[in-house]
């Protein structure tokens, strides 16, 4: 759609918190994760309507406005619940074994529903008649428009899931990694680099991008340092687009 | 606004030259520092407002060239024998040249991937692959501790220094206008208004703005390379992504699309953080996010080009008609979508 969100990682992080902010509440941590998606969802929705609606022919502008967001939603966390990270204790803290080696259940449960969301939306973005308007809208908006598409709902349902999406995936990795104010910055880069490797625009290509990031990242990680892997991975991505430039996957 | 050309160019004599002498009468050492230091910021967001302003490519790593050009004056002193205060204006030289020449790389291979506004998550991802290079490397670039320069490096006469960092920004400011003046200048122009044009035309687009990069990199280059000879210290995070984003915030308030607005952005900003940052605490971040977003929103032209160019409307009466735009623009997406 065009909109560069740089407050993503602070709505991931956002999910993470209220994962956060349920179970210190004495609730279960499966409503917080229900909860997360919801909250968010209806967060992107407000910002869609409010400011990004207004921005949506200057790109650039998004970008900058996304930023300022990200920042005031960052030192607000900063304020409201100090700097120190905190964690969620985890749901499953179990261990299953797994073709002879021993992997903790959670991280089980997480590709699970990964899995499933992914193929949720793929099953959305490639199937249903709202996915083929959304596709038709991103090729060329203009001619979808001319078709009869609404493409300003278009663009806020896509923000919505978006922001939704990114509220789930940080409630469901609030067991495993430290909630800080400062965490979404983090994520946020490597979101970057799996669009980079995968395409802006296709889900499919960004769903390997994921796996080429994330795969890619754990491999250097193991065998050289954590630094020289990123740098590693960053150098893949730059061959990646200079091989293919549109990105991985063709649509 | 020909009365106005010509108070603005009066201010232009004048501002520089009682920053030249009148200044270091008034203010004390720290002072005098603090001013410097923005100044030399203010170099980085000169160059950001070159190539975004007049060539339409944003860079969100533009402290990357600050850092380099700091680092290439650390190591040299720490590292080669035999240097005195007499070589230092050659390492800033040497600053200067190897962050165009990075900048020139970086921008050249990018545009001719035809990356379009990926490129500027390429900027930002190597801003943050910068400050992992240098916090991990420690035993060349002194880890997350960073460098600490010679005694004799950093200047003792505090005056002297920041008349220097006057004349400094004072040429970049002129050689700025002048190219933006000259024939390269107005090719910049066009291809921020349509490259696909300026390509027909017969132009290599991506070497001019390969070109404007890297003018725009050894700016913030010579900035990075007298700052470290300043605080005579220098760490990861000046070339990191949080520093390169101030840069942008900088570049925004003053005005995007003139010489002097970013200039004016960073010494108005960072001023207002010294100020206000006391007894705002950590509410001066939330504060400058939403002065930020405003900004963006109502006055894109930044402070410096609503000065210019609605010098008979009040502020307020540009602000409603900025609302008014916007609700128009929103409009018309909707009867687009209609």
């Amino acid at each position: 759609m065009k909109i560069l969100n740089m407050a993503h990682g602070e709505f991931f992080i956002l999910g993470a918190y209220v994962v956060l902010w349920i179970t210190t509440a004495g609730a279960n941590f499966w409503l917080g994760v229900a909860a997360a998606p919801v909250i968010l969802g209806a967060f992107g929705f407000a910002l869609q309507k409010g400011l990004l609606r207004f921005l949506q022919r200057d790109p650039i502008a998004a970008i900058l406005v996304t930023w300022g967001l990200g920042m005031i939603i960052r030192q607000s966390l900063q304020i409201i619940m100090g700097p120190r990270p905190y964690s969620v204790s985890n749901p499953f803290p179990g261990s299953v074994s797994l073709f002879g080696v021993a992997y903790p259940a959670y991280r089980i449960a997480i590709i699970a529903i990964g899995v499933v969301i992914v193929l949720a939306v793929l099953w959305l973005y490639m199937k249903t008649s709202f996915g083929l308007q959304i596709r038709a809208t991103i090729h060329n908006r203009q001619m979808a428009a001319a078709l009869g598409i609404n493409t300003g709902r278009i663009n806020a349902v896509s923000f919505v899931t978006g922001s939704a999406l990114a509220g789930l995936a940080g409630a469901l990795l609030s067991p495993l990694i430290p909630i800080g104010p400062l965490m979404g910055l983090h994520y946020l880069i490597k979101c970057f680099f799996v669009v980079i490797v995968g395409g802006a625009g296709h889900l499919i290509g960004t769903v390997v991008g994921g796996f080429v990031i994330g795969g890619g990242e754990s491999i250097f990680q193991f065998a050289i340092d954590p630094v020289l892997a990123e740098i590693l991975i960053f150098l893949v991505a730059l061959v990646i687009i200079t091989i293919r430039p549109k990105g991985l996957i063709r649509v | 606004m020909g009365v106005k050309r010509r108070i603005v160019g009066i201010a232009c004599l004048l501002v520089p030259a009682g920053a030249l002498f009148l200044i270091p009468q008034l203010l004390g050492t720290f002072h005098l520092e603090l001013l410097s230091t923005y100044l030399l910021f203010a170099l980085v967001a000169l160059g950001l407002g070159l190539v975004w302003g007049y060539c339409g490519v944003l860079s969100i790593g533009h402290f990357l060239f600050f850092g380099a050009g700091a680092y290439v004056v650390a190591l040299a002193t720490t590292h080669l024998g035999g240097l005195s205060v007499g070589y230092l204006p050659l390492l800033v030289l040497g600053a200067l040249l190897l962050a165009g020449l990075l900048g020139f790389l970086i921008s050249y291979i990018s545009f001719s991937l035809n990356l379009g506004e990926l490129f500027v998550l390429v900027t930002i991802s190597l801003a943050i692959v910068g400050e992992k290079v240098a916090m991990d490397q420690v035993k060349l670039f002194g880890g997350i501790n960073g460098i600490i320069l010679p005694y004799w490096v950093v200047p003792s006469d505090m005056r002297g220094f920041f008349q220097i960092t006057v004349v400094v920004v004072t040429l970049v400011c002129l050689l700025l206008w002048l190219l933006t003046q000259s024939p390269f200048g107005k090719t910049m122009l066009a291809i921020k208004d349509t490259e696909r044009r300026v390509q027909f035309l017969g132009y290599n687009t991506n070497l001019v703005k390969a070109i404007a990069f890297a003018i725009s990199a050894a700016i913030a280059g010579l900035g990075g390379g007298l700052y470290a000879i300043l605080t005579g210290f220098v760490s990861p995070t000046l070339l990191g992504f949080i520093h390169s984003f101030d840069a942008v915030v900088w570049v925004v308030v003053g005005g995007l699309g003139t010489v002097l607005g970013p200039l004016v952005g960073t010494i108005v900003v960072n001023i207002a953080k010294f100020y206000l940052s006391g007894f705002l605490l950590k509410y001066w971040i939330l504060a400058i996010g939403l002065f930020f977003v405003l900004i963006v929103l109502f006055i894109p032209q930044g402070i410096t080009g609503m000065a210019l160019r609605r010098q008979k409307q009040s502020v307020k009466i540009s602000l409603i008609g900025r609302m008014r735009n916007l609700r128009r623009r929103g409009c018309q997406e909707s009867e687009n979508a209609e």
